[in-house]
């Protein structure tokens, strides 16, 4: 913990206390150690030669001892005047219990690869999202918001992508409950209903060892997260405040006015000169904001002797940098934990809700308000568009700021998800203990969306103008696990047994209700009535699927250093059909404690040192419902067939693939974890391969061969291998001033080996672009990686400027689009991170760094607005500037020469904390500041290197944000 | 519990579905709606085949697309991938409409034959099906292999010789076997004949000619559909059958089911349906057959800004060429270009030439607003998206040149045909006062432009005057000197994808995989 704080001594009826606090591995002062009283608020902090001076109130029984890195003790006073300690540094945080799935295991026994992160290294930025939380911190798992909007999504890849489309998202396990992460249209990342204040701690399970244990669900990597408990604290309250700022970093890049008017004067066509306004309107300033934002969280946790409880209420406002767009989240949550029959039998309840409302800015707005003619204004007191300029022609671009005052675009979602767990030592047999599991998750929101008849795009429909639609969802997610755990040590034969085995049932029901109402009278109500509205279209689904489980793990430890896990999962799922509805996910590893090795006892440098292997396979079954069955589903009112004089609603049976099974993947993993010094330097270096292998893709159907041409079925194989590493240092520890620092890397290499039975396929283009119609500018090949480009290389003459070639020229343009070829692609050969964290007495700060090499990025606004052609478009629209460079009069979509490499180094955070000493009634008082997303450094001309799928198209524009904090605890 | 079964609730397996008497009638809808729209859900939603843009997917508008834009009659000024490359005869075998024609063609075979699995007597028996189900079935089943027939005579058209499936066909077993295109005319013919009680068997036919509901196929329809397969025999399988299209375009025109309409352009407006010329039509409906193809393409893509005086919003595509605004007598009132009387605003500053085709405003060549979602009594349809234009596949004025043409070719009678042309001629405003010399097979030709111009027919006529390849016509907007496109051209090629799927096909020659 970073926070240093020393409580005022508050003498009456007391004595004072000396002593000196040292180092117990070289008998070093520690300088700056805490000394405080347990359960007084009185405390203080040793001098630069370790000693201290408290006056202790002769009521108190204990004195408590802590210091970063350090073991904290208890020591009983026992009428003592002088109290000297030594304390043992637990740096290495060997002895730390960490999460692994139905279980902990202590962290030294470990032979997965598992990584855990704890409050005190959370990002400190505002979060909105659990998953920043961890952003950077763990190696070999990326995540990267998905754009800069409020709370928006982001993509969490461990160890690189696997699957086609059977998505790549890693299985959340909240409190034991396995979620469902399925997105709805009401909110812009449906994990956001917890509140970052409330996670206790977030552990990544990376290799197949840990993950098997969530068999079919596992393939992707599993991210636990645990929320926090009560434990001993005595009625404390915390409140966390913070309000920030945020402005956006950059733009796209397209001309302005007065560069606008030159070039269509010069160059363009009498329509765009026809065209050209009288005014200069930066669009894209004028649909951006700085933006403010709040959060504040308060909870109380109790314990008591037998029964420890905690609550918590969070609320957070964030506007978003984009007009019109924001979020919204009030938050609940209550843990309860309760001992019976002498603590044999344990009750944990854990329960939470949330409430988010999310605005979303119009769709389009970022792109319109790119493309808009900068010379026209915003305002026209003739137009019927709600007194808005727009064009007249129907398919011309929309202005972006009518978009925003118009029409309307929110949603609200409620989420609660909680579980009791129940644990009961069975008397009788030693360490055997039975668990059951209940818990269950509920989602349900609306996105309501208005769009008035006088909006243009509803406008050029004539009679049909103004649009209402609510989409509603409802998710349910019901849980029961009951499984034994055996756990007992054998003196006899050296060995110790940690064994688990259980049953689980997991229930999932999603409902979609949604109508769309149009043809409005009037623009009155707003999206809260169909009144005016004369036609309306309904819709309804309802997806059921089920999981049934039974799993088995057993830890077996012969002599403190030998460790062999043995995990095994048998899932079946509703999702396949009955021939393969079943299947086994097993694993095995080892683990070596070498350090415990006798021959070890010399290397007195070395801390740790522990080998592990292991071995394991894992599935994915996010493929969606019924992919084995015809199913029959019916045509809704507006898909109909006319008979005479009636219309009928017609049924069609879907494809089917009777054999779709599992996506399943083999995972080898070899680790090492040391620790130098007594634990000073510590570290881990992963290797590992994983082959995935059946993996389902749509592919064309032999024609007449079933009821489709496309048909989901399992054809793939992927392969990942890579390195990770991290590495936790204290570099500096003494006098007032400590730095820690953690550093990770990894390198991932993504291979296709197979996504078709063909030999001579060629592969599937993929990564469709903005600017006509089925562009594709990747390729899904074997031997290439995921999102690997298909581009043709840009031919320069003798200047140095790129050569155009007329699409017209069909001879010309169609041999250059044969000679398209695999280049570059758009994942990270190398995720790094790195966070830096300090302190100086009442000071704390921390730097966090992450960086992406190797990965490239299409710039799709360069491509689809950096030509002439925008001119004789239906309206003339803006022109990105690199037509200054390129001079293409019609779109090149093909050309390599909108490649560029997107390796950044991004300056995630800078934070810094001072905490108040002494203040009456406030056990700690800490401030701070914190900078995100202050700098990027990259050679990517676009506003931002970081574009997930590596095509850059009209993306919410991240920004750099100011956060000035609280938090205080009585 | 380890029952992991889970019964679907939107959707349902066939054995639930059929238990309800409405069913049958619902999936034969779809096998129309197959011609029409796009997916389960109007515009677009859950679409009905996959690799191509919904919008894109429509039947009608790929067919219309193949049909067209290879040919003199149209261009498109649009950028989507592969859709230029129609206009300039350089198409291949990844070509997105090309792939997405052929996969729709066999969307429509396979869903035909899983109705024919699905409605046997045996199943309605054993589903305890109403007796009414069970005797309206076999004209069901002879409407499924009607719509399988159509399919397949678009099939071997544009293809060739390709793969061949029917009912008894195991669904989800190996790829099918490819047929020759002599094969798959064999079949198309022996189906129509049966369908139609020509062939022995009485049990599973059409409804009699003129007798079916607005909508659905009647003997009329398949008449019409084995005419058109007699009318390109030669092309087909080598045989001259005039005789045959003289048959049966006459028993078309003596039933006295059908009459041409008295405003020749009536046939192309919102209101058209029930047109007495229709012989099978598509109908479009702006509200409830929600798509983006069939006339809502035709019309929006032919259309710019002036898009709402014809009730449509304007996509900025479709143009023709210099080479049919040339072929219009001044007097003919069929086009609606500048030589006719009225209309001639739409073309305000205009050129007849084809100078730029990715720019519709500026690059010039005539736009064609043939399909109006106007009624006749000048009312816009009931939306401006999507049209209520329904699609003339088969109407009388074909029947008529087929006639003609058909004598001309030595079947039929030729005075007859005489008269038949000249009644067209007369609705068009012109004298109609032609005699059997002015009948030539260039006459018919061009006639059949005139009459039929954007109605989906250019590409097989071109093909069967043997005017398609070769540089027998002048193609005014292909913009490469001496061009000449290679006979090959004749065929689509089967798509790369469908090669890769069934690797014991073989390509048609002329294409990358072929020979």
């Amino acid at each position: 913990c970073l926070f240093l704080w020393v409580g005022t001594a508050s003498a009456q009826d007391s004595q004072e206390i000396t002593g000196t606090v040292t180092d117990a591995s070289n008998g070093e002062p520690l300088p700056g150690a805490n000394v405080t009283v347990v359960g007084e608020p009185i405390g203080t902090a040793t001098n630069v030669d370790g000693e201290y001076a408290l006056d202790v109130p002769s009521s108190a029984e204990m004195l408590r001892f802590s210091f970063i890195g350090y073991e904290a003790q208890e020591v009983p006073i026992e009428g003592r005047t002088t109290i000297d300690v030594a304390l043992t540094s637990d740096a290495s945080s060997l002895d730390e219990v960490v999460v692994i799935g139905y279980g902990t295991q202590e962290e030294r026994d470990v032979t997965g690869a598992v990584e855990s992160v704890r409050t005190e290294d959370f990002n400190q930025a505002p979060v909105v999202s659990p998953e920043n939380l961890i952003s950077g911190k763990v190696a070999g798992v990326q995540i990267s918001s998905g754009d800069g909007s409020p709370g928006g999504g982001n993509l969490v890849r461990i160890r690189g992508e696997n699957s086609f489309s059977a998505g790549n998202d890693p299985l959340y396990v909240i409190d034991g409950v396995p979620i469902d992460n399925g997105g709805n249209r009401a909110q812009r990342n449906p994990l956001n209903f917890l509140n970052p204040n409330d996670i206790a701690s977030m552990t990544v399970l990376k290799d197949a060892s840990a993950t098997a244990i969530y068999g079919s669900r596992g393939a992707n990597g599993v991210i636990l997260i645990e929320t926090k408990q009560a434990g001993e604290d005595e009625g404390r309250i915390t409140y966390d405040g913070s309000v920030s700022t945020s402005v956006i970093n950059d733009r796209v890049s397209m001309m302005g006015a007065e560069e606008y008017r030159n070039v269509v004067r010069n160059d363009g066509p009498s329509q765009a000169i026809n065209q050209l306004g009288r005014t200069s309107t930066d669009w894209q300033d004028l649909v951006e904001r700085q933006s403010f934002g709040q959060e504040h969280s308060v909870s109380f946790a109790r314990g008591y002797e037998d029964s420890d409880f905690r609550l918590s209420l969070g609320y957070l406002d964030q506007e978003g940098t984009l007009q019109g767009s924001s979020t919204e989240r009030i938050s609940l949550s209550f843990n309860y934990n309760q001992q019976f029959l002498d603590d044999a039998l344990s009750i944990t309840a854990n329960l939470r809700g949330s409430q988010t409302q999310d605005q979303f800015e119009p769709g389009g707005m970022v792109g319109n308000a790119a493309s808009f003619n900068p010379t026209v204004p915003v305002r026209d007191f003739d137009s019927p568009y709600g007194g808005f300029f727009e064009w007249g022609e129907s398919l011309a671009e929309k202005n972006p700021l009518a978009q925003l005052v118009l029409a309307e675009n929110e949603g609200q979602a409620r989420r609660s998800l909680g579980n009791v767990e129940a644990e009961y030592r069975i008397p009788f047999v030693e360490g055997l203990s039975a668990r059951l599991n209940v818990g269950y998750d509920v989602q349900e929101g609306e996105q309501v969306f208005f769009a008035p008849t006088n909006l243009k795009e509803e406008a050029d429909q004539g009679e049909d103008a103004g649009t209402v639609q609510r989409a509603n969802f409802t998710r349910t997610n019901s849980l029961l696990d009951a499984y034994l755990t055996y756990d007992n040590e054998f003196e006899e034969i050296d060995s110790r047994f940690d064994i688990t085995a259980g049953y689980s049932y997991q229930d999932f029901v999603s409902k979609f209700p949604e109508f769309t109402a149009f043809s409005l009278d009037n623009n009155i109500f707003g999206g809260s009535s169909t009144g005016p509205a004369s036609e309306s279209q309904t819709f309804v689904d309802v997806v059921p699927n089920r999981l049934i489980s039974g799993f088995g793990r057993i830890n077996y430890t012969f002599a403190d250093r030998y460790l062999a896990t043995f995990t095994v999962r048998r899932d079946g799922s509703s999702r396949f059909g009955p021939a393969e509805q079943w299947g086994t996910f097993p694993s095995a590893a080892l683990g070596w404690r070498v350090n415990e090795e006798p021959f070890m006892d010399d290397v007195d440098f070395l801390s740790s040192l522990r080998l592990r292997l292991s071995w394991g396979i894992t599935g994915n079954q996010e493929i969606g419902n019924f992919g084995f069955e015809p199913l029959y589903t019916p045509g809704d009112a507006q898909s109909q067939v006319q008979f005479g004089n009636s219309f009928i609603t017609t049924l069609r049976p879907s494809a089917a693939d009777e054999g779709l099974k599992w996506e399943e993947k083999t995972t080898y993993n070899a680790g090492i974890n040391f620790g130098l010094f007594d634990e000073r330097f510590s570290g881990s270096v992963e290797v590992y391969r994983e082959d995935t292998d059946d993996l389902l893709r749509i592919i064309p159907v032999a024609a007449g061969a079933n009821l489709r041409n496309r048909l989901l079925t399992n054809i793939g194989e992927v392969r990942n291998q890579g390195v990770e590493t991290s590495l936790s240092l204290s570099i500096f520890r003494g006098g007032d001033f400590t730095w820690d620092a953690n550093f990770n890397a990894a390198y991932n290499e993504n291979e296709v080996l197979k996504v078709s039975n063909d030999d001579n396929f060629e592969g599937i283009l993929t990564g469709g672009i903005a600017g006509a119609t089925g562009n594709n500018v990747q390729i899904l090949r074997e031997g290439e990686s995921l999102g690997t480009f298909f581009l043709y290389e840009q031919s320069y003459d003798e200047n140095g400027d790129p050569i155009f070639t007329d699409p017209n020229d069909t001879e010309a343009y169609g041999e250059l689009l044969n000679s398209r070829r695999p280049v570059g692609n758009a994942s990270p050969d190398w995720v790094l991170g790195h966070t830096s964290q300090f302190a100086y007495q009442n000071f704390d700060a921390s730097v966090s760094l992450r960086a992406h090499i190797g990965n490239d990025v299409y710039n799709n606004n360069a491509s689809n607005f950096g030509h002439l052609g925008r001119l004789s478009d239906i309206v003339a629209s803006n022109i990105h500037t690199s037509y200054n460079e390129t001079g293409f009069t019609q779109p090149q979509y093909f050309s390599d020469i909108y490649l560029e490499d997107g390796s950044f180094l991004r300056l995630d955070n800078v934070s810094v904390g001072y905490t108040v000493r002494q203040i009456p009634g406030v056990n700690q008082l800490r401030v701070y500041g914190t900078a995100s997303n202050l700098l990027t450094i990259t050679g990517y001309d676009g506003p931002d290197p970081e574009v997930n799928g590596g095509i850059d198209n009209n993306l919410y524009p991240r920004s750099r944000s100011f956060t000035a904090g609280v938090n205080l605890q009585f | 519990c380890t029952d992991v079964g889970v019964e679907p609730e939107s959707d349902a397996s066939a054995e639930r579905v059929f238990t309800d008497d409405s069913s049958y009638e619902a999936y034969l809808a779809k096998l129309y709606g197959g011609l029409n729209v796009t997916g389960q859900q109007g515009p677009d939603g859950n679409q009905d085949i996959g690799g191509i843009d919904e919008g894109f997917s429509q039947y009608m508008r790929m067919y219309w697309s193949l049909q067209q834009l290879s040919t003199d009659e149209a261009i498109i000024a649009w950028q989507d991938s592969g859709i230029e490359l129609l206009n300039t005869h350089a198409w291949n075998e990844d070509n997105q409409f090309v792939r997405g024609m052929y996969d729709r063609i066999f969307f429509q075979v396979s869903h035909a034959n899983e109705f024919l699995r699905q409605s046997t007597r045996s199943q309605l028996e054993s589903r305890g099906n109403s007796q009414q189900v069970i005797e309206q079935m076999p004209q069901f089943r002879a409407e499924a292999r009607f719509l399988r027939a159509l399919s397949y005579w678009h099939g071997l058209d544009l293809f060739g010789n390709i793969p061949f499936v029917t009912q008894e066909f195991e669904r989800g077993a190996e790829p099918p076997e490819q047929a020759t295109r002599e094969e798959v005319f064999n079949f198309v013919e022996q189906e129509l004949l049966a369908i139609t009680g020509e062939a022995g068997d009485t049990e599973e036919v059409l409804a009699p000619i003129g007798d079916a509901e607005y909508g659905r196929a009647d003997r009329g329809a398949a008449y019409m559909l084995l005419a058109k397969l007699y009318q390109n025999a030669e092309v087909y399988v080598g045989e001259n059958r005039s005789n045959d299209v003289a048959d049966y375009t006459a028993r078309i025109i003596d039933s006295g089911a059908y009459s041409l309409e008295e405003e020749y352009h009536n046939q192309f407006l919102a209101d058209n349906e029930f047109s007495p010329e229709f012989i099978f039509a598509i109908p479009h409906d702006g509200q409830r057959t929600q798509h983006y193809g069939g006339t809502t393409f035709l019309g929006n893509a032919s259309l710019g800004d002036q898009a709402g005086d014809f009730g449509f919003t304007g996509w900025y595509g479709l143009r023709t060429t210099s080479a049919v605004a040339d072929r219009y007598d001044s007097n003919d009132e069929r086009p609606v270009f500048p030589n006719t009387t009225g209309n001639q605003f739409i073309q305000e500053g205009r050129s007849k030439e084809v100078t730029d085709i990715p720019d519709f405003a500026n690059g010039g060549g005539y736009i064609v607003p043939k399909y109006q979602n106007v009624t006749s009594q000048g009312e816009p349809g009931v939306n401006s998206e999507f049209s209520d234009v329904d699609y003339p596949m088969f109407r009388l004025a074909d029947a008529y040149l087929m006639y003609a043409e058909a004598a001309v070719r030595g079947g039929g009678d030729m005075s007859r045909a005489v008269t038949l042309v000249n009644e067209l001629q007369e609705r068009a405003g012109l004298p109609g006062n032609l005699t059997s010399s002015d009948l030539t097979l260039d006459f018919i030709l061009d006639e059949r432009s005139r009459e039929l111009l954007w109605e989906g027919h250019r590409r097989t006529d071109l093909i069967r005057f043997d005017e398609f390849t070769g540089s027998s016509l002048n193609w005014p907007w292909t913009q490469i000197e001496g061009f000449s496109s290679p006979d090959t051209r004749k065929l689509f090629p089967l798509p790369g994808s469908e090669l890769r799927a069934n690797p014991t096909l073989e390509q048609n020659p002329g294409y990358s995989g072929g020979e």
